[in-house]
Parts: structure tokens; sequence; C-alpha cells
């Protein structure tokens, strides 16, 4: 069990800066983020993207405020569980909070600071009724290991990159391998675009375009798709599994199960210091709603400082706090 | 400051005229959000879809995108002929009068 005092979700510009402002009140912070690497969109979507609205610096890349914001709070030594995701929240009979991943990592603090920007980035997923009930029983949106399916009956739908790709892949080692897309045209890689089109001539890949799956059968796992073309032609397929595989979609996760008030897929903060309706919970950055809300990483950086001086009555309850400035006693190693 | 009528039908089906003033560096998403019509949710890098909606004017000009949009709306199902991100158009003198539909993000 990992132990800290401010377990922070979400290690993007606003949570990587609520490292300092705990540092400097002497409360220890441990990150979980589902994304690899700190930085968050920062760092995983716009890295060369310049900001102009980080105040003291007219224009500087997203992966350059990561960095810096980085070595400002080295001095305090996080703690970071990355490509996890914090899955479940438990109160402790002393009044602190567990939180799991969803690989069984756990964490315990007094407090915990929900930093989630947009959320975590799910798979979209198609609208049929049954859907539900046969996923991880031959529908997956995400292939881990794909050795399984080889020789099986694969029906991939989607037409990116990720849908061009497997069906390459799979034309080599599954039985049979479908591509379902709604359009004539692909949107992936022309040289991926021109395989896929080499296989379907081949007899290696059987291409359905201007077509989308409808309807899932099975008894207890998948067993069949039913396929519509757009002149409402319809063909039923015999498959092992399939990939519905359209992109990914900003969700809140796990997160919204986790008894917070919600509202357009933020969480409803007390501006008063960044406080959900759990006492403990507070949320900061882009995943939080107040009225006048701006998704400003500045406004983060705001919403992150007075959060730390509300946790500290939580983390240290018999202490007094004290403000002091970074420009007296040596800086932050006065702190 | 030019200003600009646009059109906007609602998720419900409300039709809103809206009297705004035209500005370079803004773009339809950004006036969509300030009046609650959509989320918004990526701030306008093309990354979300919650800025979805269906251009209902004959404007062809407007139906003009860039590979990054037409890869995003290629992952909607709600996606038709005349879908678009708001996000990715500017608030520029062209789009007077011009009607959109508010479209899901599935």
């Amino acid at each position: 069990m990992i132990q800290t005092d401010i377990i922070i979700v979400g290690a993007g510009p606003c949570g990587l800066f609520a490292v300092f402002e705990a540092g400097l009140l002497k409360m220890r912070c441990h990150f979980i983020d589902s994304l690899p690497i700190p930085g968050g969109q920062c760092a995983e979507i716009y890295p060369k993207k310049p900001i102009y609205d980080i105040p003291g610096f007219p224009e500087i890349l997203a992966e350059d405020l990561i960095k810096n914001l980085m070595k400002q709070i080295e001095p305090f030594k996080p703690g970071f569980t990355l490509g996890e995701r914090a899955e479940l929240v438990e109160k402790t009979s002393d009044n602190k909070f567990i939180v799991t991943t969803n690989k069984g990592t756990q964490h315990e603090a007094p407090v915990i600071a929900i930093a989630g920007g947009l959320g975590c980035f799910e798979p979209r997923k198609p609208k049929i009724d049954n859907l539900y009930s046969f996923e991880g029983k031959g529908v997956e949106y995400i292939i881990k290991d794909p050795s399984i399916y080889h020789n099986k009956k694969i029906v991939i739908s989607g037409g990116g990159d990720s849908a061009l790709d497997w069906a390459i892949y799979f034309s080599k080692c599954a039985k049979e391998v479908t591509l379902v897309h709604r359009r004539s045209i692909f949107r992936g890689h022309l040289d991926s675009v021109e395989t896929i089109n080499k296989l379907a001539n081949n007899g290696k890949v059987n291409l359905i375009t201007e077509s989308e799956v409808f309807k899932i059968e099975g008894d207890d796992n998948i067993q069949s798709v039913s396929i519509k073309s757009s002149n409402e032609q319809v063909i039923n397929l015999k498959t092992d599994y399939w990939f519905p595989l359209f992109g990914l979609i900003p969700k809140l996760g796990p997160i919204q199960n986790w008894g917070l008030n919600l509202e357009k897929n933020a969480i409803l903060v007390d501006t008063l210091d960044y406080s959900t309706n759990i006492e403990g919970i507070y949320a900061i950055g882009d995943v939080n709603t107040y009225p006048g809300k701006l998704k400003l990483i500045l406004c983060g950086f705001h919403e992150a400082s007075i959060m730390a001086q509300s946790a500290f009555k939580r983390v240290f309850p018999n202490q007094k706090k004290i403000f002091k400035y970074t420009t007296v006693m040596g800086g932050v190693k006065g702190f | 400051m030019e200003k600009i009528n646009i059109n906007v039908i609602d998720e419900s089906g409300n039709s809103h005229k809206l009297n705004i003033e035209i500005h370079p560096d803004m773009n339809l998403m950004d006036v969509l959000r300030s009046y609650d019509f959509i989320e918004g949710a990526c701030g306008g890098m093309c990354l979300c879809a919650t800025c979805h909606c269906y251009i209902l004017s004959d404007n062809l000009n407007l139906l003009n995108k860039e590979d990054e949009e037409d890869g995003m709306l290629d992952q909607l199902f709600s996606v038709k002929e005349n879908s678009r991100l708001a996000c990715q158009i500017p608030l520029i003198k062209e789009l007077d009068n011009i009607t959109i539909q508010i479209a899901s993000a599935d």
C-alpha cells in the first residue's frame, strides 16, 4: 500500500503544480495517471503547441511547460503510479481514502485531489442494444494480446489506422478477416489503404464498405454479426470476435461512480477551496466546474494553491498553518 | 465590429437566432459554448467532437474541411455529409445567416 498525504488523480499541469503548493506546506503527494508519462494533454496530445497565456511566459511549448513543472516540483519528490487508472475509492475507519487502480495498486491518503482534465479517453461504442452483454465475450475495443485471436474468425469495424492496421495484421494469422467500414474511402495512411485493397483483391481480407454492423447474436459468446449496407441489404456473418474500432472519446471514467456531484461531465466544486461534495476529495483544473469556470491552465494553478491550503487542515488537523512566501527563508529549500 | 446572425437549432429542436460580433481569432465553437449549446470539452483541438453540428444552409464552402477534422468526424456514428466540428469554423462574416443544427458527439 502506497501511503501519502494527497493522492493526485491526473498528472497534467494543474496536478503537477499542486505538488509544489502542497510541498510548501510539507504535504507529500502521489500521482495516479492512466497515461504512461506525466503531463496529461500537454505531453500526450499537443506537446509541440505553443501556449501563450501562462503568466511570465509570452510563449511556451506545452512539453516545455511540463518539463519546467517537473523541475519545479522535483524538491518535493512526488510519487508516480503511471499507466494505471484510478478505479475505486473507499473510506477507511480513520477517515482516510484508499484508491485502487485497474491494476490493483492501492494508495492511502487523507486527501484526494482529482486533476483529471478531460478524463480518460475511452472507446467510442456503437449503439447496439445488447452490445454490453457481449463485451469481453467476443466484442473487444482494445486488442492487448493478438495471439488470442490467431486462427479465429474476426470482424473489424472502422476506417482509421487502427482498424486498417489490425485487419492487415490478422490477414496473416486469423482464420478469416472481415473489415466493415461505413464509407467507401478509408482515412488511414495511404500505404495501409493500398495494402488493404491488395489483400481484398487477393481474398485475404473480406472488405465490406458503405455498411455497418447493426446486430450481434450469440448464446453466451458472440456467434454472428448482421451487417447492413447503405442500400439496406443485410448479410449475416458467423464470427468469433468483433472489434469495433471507432476511436476514443473523453469520459470521466470510473470517477463518475465515486458519488461526486457532477454537471455536464465535470465535477461540481465549492470555489471556497475547490472541494467536492465528499469531504477530503477536491477537484481542480479542467475536470471541475462552478459558476464562471474558465478552462485555463492558469486558473487550474490558482485552484491547486487554494486546494492545498484547505487540504492542510485535513492532513495536519492539529497544526497551525503559517503562510510563507517562497522569496524568503532561502527559497523552496526553506520550506 | 461587424455583427452577423447565426441560426441555431438546439438538441431539442428549438430555434435560436444569435446576433454576434465577428472575430478572426474566434471560432463557432467559442460562440456556441458561451450560449451553452455545446460542451466543447477539448477547447477546440479537434479531439472530442463535442462541438459536432450539421450545416443546414446551402453553403458548400462551409463543408470544406482539413484531414484532422475529417478523421475525427469519420469516427462518429451520427456523421452526415453536412457534418462539421464548430471548433474548426472561424467566426467570419461569410457565416452571416447560416443555420446550424447541434448534433451528437456519440
